[in-house]
């Protein structure tokens, strides 16, 4: 046990001197003594100080290395660790304090996925819903500039769209044709009905379906413009 | 009905701008091949027109000659000069006529117009031709009943059309085909 604190065990050899080798007398002989007592003195302290730290030393630091754990382990068990921080500390001022020392934006920027967060968020939110609710609608159109959306409008082909489903050609026609004009249509209509019902009784008379009457310029009429009559 | 993004791909667009200006009725064969009746129907207000115009020249000339010889005796025109005056005039009636609108006052009636087989107006020379051909051999207007493309013989030699076309405006847009799928 010893080896491992480093504390050689120290050896004392007291060596007498000859009181009438060193010095004659009694005097000579007193002092020789007191010096001899003198070292036994000081290696016997020696030896007892070595003797505590053989001894003492390693026994104490195994004991601490026992004992601290258990009894802080004991004695965090009986408290209320959490009790007594809510109780005891200022929360507020380490949150604030910790708040001021860190650049929480760089922190949320850096660790933080956010287009996953705003992508979850999205989908728990009805988006339209909440600008219906809460965007005045009306406000952001009055302050739409109108000419930029109008010239991508076409509107000319608009205005053909409009005037084609109206049929506005036909109501003009009802409205100004005269009595001639109708008479004209009439008379071509009928005359368009007897082409029609003529050609039909001789195509049934030469035992043919049908007539190709494509108007001209179609490339399939004109390629059979030259085999059939 | 057809909303405006329908229109603007073209579905549901079933007239062109140039039907549109048609009678609706009259949309649905606009530029087809005309029929036999309504072609001679055309013929005979042509025909009668050249003789309306006949007639008015021999009473000018009847008149001018009553004017200047006052004792002349008016006499009316005999068959052989009739039927000259009456050829010459029919020619240089009908060339015009499908030359520059591609229709005589008959074909404007019946709302039938001559056109070339691209569906263009004929030419002068093509127009004097067939102005030509249609007087000095009429019953090949008869071909146009047994046709199968309602062509007579002057249309099948000269490559020639009459379409039904009512429309009045420039007649260049007017003969534009329709549109056959």
């Amino acid at each position: 046990m010893s080896d491992s604190f480093g504390g050689v065990p120290r050896e004392v050899i007291v060596i007498p001197q000859a009181a009438d080798q060193a010095s004659p007398g009694l005097l000579g002989a007193l002092r020789g003594a007191a010096e001899a007592a003198a070292q036994v003195a000081m290696a016997m302290g020696e030896v007892a100080q070595s003797a505590v730290v053989a001894i003492a030393g390693p026994p104490t630091n195994a004991v601490l290395d026992r004992v601290v754990p258990a009894v802080t382990d004991a004695i965090l068990q009986r408290l209320n660790i959490t009790g007594i921080v809510i109780e005891r500390v200022d929360l507020r001022v380490i949150v604030v304090t910790v708040l001021d020392r860190l650049d929480l934006t760089d922190v949320v920027i850096g660790r933080v996925d956010l287009a996953r967060v705003v992508d979850a968020a999205l989908d728990e939110v009805d988006l339209t819903q909440i600008v219906l609710e809460r965007v005045d609608l009306q406000r952001i159109v009055a302050n739409v500039e109108l000419d930029p959306i109008l010239d991508r409008v076409p509107i000319v082909e608009l205005a053909d769209y409009v005037i084609e489903q109206v049929d506005l050609p036909q109501i003009i026609r009802q409205s100004t044709g005269g009595v001639a004009a109708d008479a004209i249509d009439a008379a071509r209509m009928a005359s368009y009905r007897t082409d029609v019902g003529v050609a039909r009784f001789v195509d049934r008379l030469v035992f043919r379906r049908r007539r190709a009457l494509d108007a001209p310029g179609d490339p399939e009429s004109l390629a059979d413009e030259e085999s059939t009559p | 009905m057809t909303t405006f993004g329908e229109w603007r791909r073209g579905e549901g667009r079933d007239a062109s701008a140039t039907e549109l200006a048609l009678p609706e009725a009259a949309r649905l064969f606009q530029g087809e091949r005309a029929g036999f009746p309504t072609r001679l129907t055309a013929c005979m207000i042509d025909l009668a027109l050249i003789a309306a115009v006949m007639f008015v020249i021999w009473l000018g000339i009847s008149i001018v000659q009553l004017i200047f010889s006052p004792g002349v005796d008016v006499q009316p025109p005999t068959i052989g000069q009739l039927v000259v005056w009456g050829y010459l005039l029919a020619i240089v009636y009908w060339t015009g006529a499908w030359a520059t609108t591609g229709r005589s006052l008959g074909a404007w009636a019946m709302g039938v117009r001559v056109v070339n087989r691209k569906g263009e107006k004929l030419s002068w020379p093509m127009s004097f031709l067939r102005a030509i051909f249609c007087v000095t051999f009429p019953i090949g207007l008869v071909w146009a009943l047994f046709s199968k493309r309602n062509r007579s013989l002057q249309d099948i030699a000269l490559r020639t059309i009459v379409i039904y076309d009512w429309y009045v405006g420039h007649p260049e847009e007017a003969v534009r085909p329709r549109e056959t799928a």
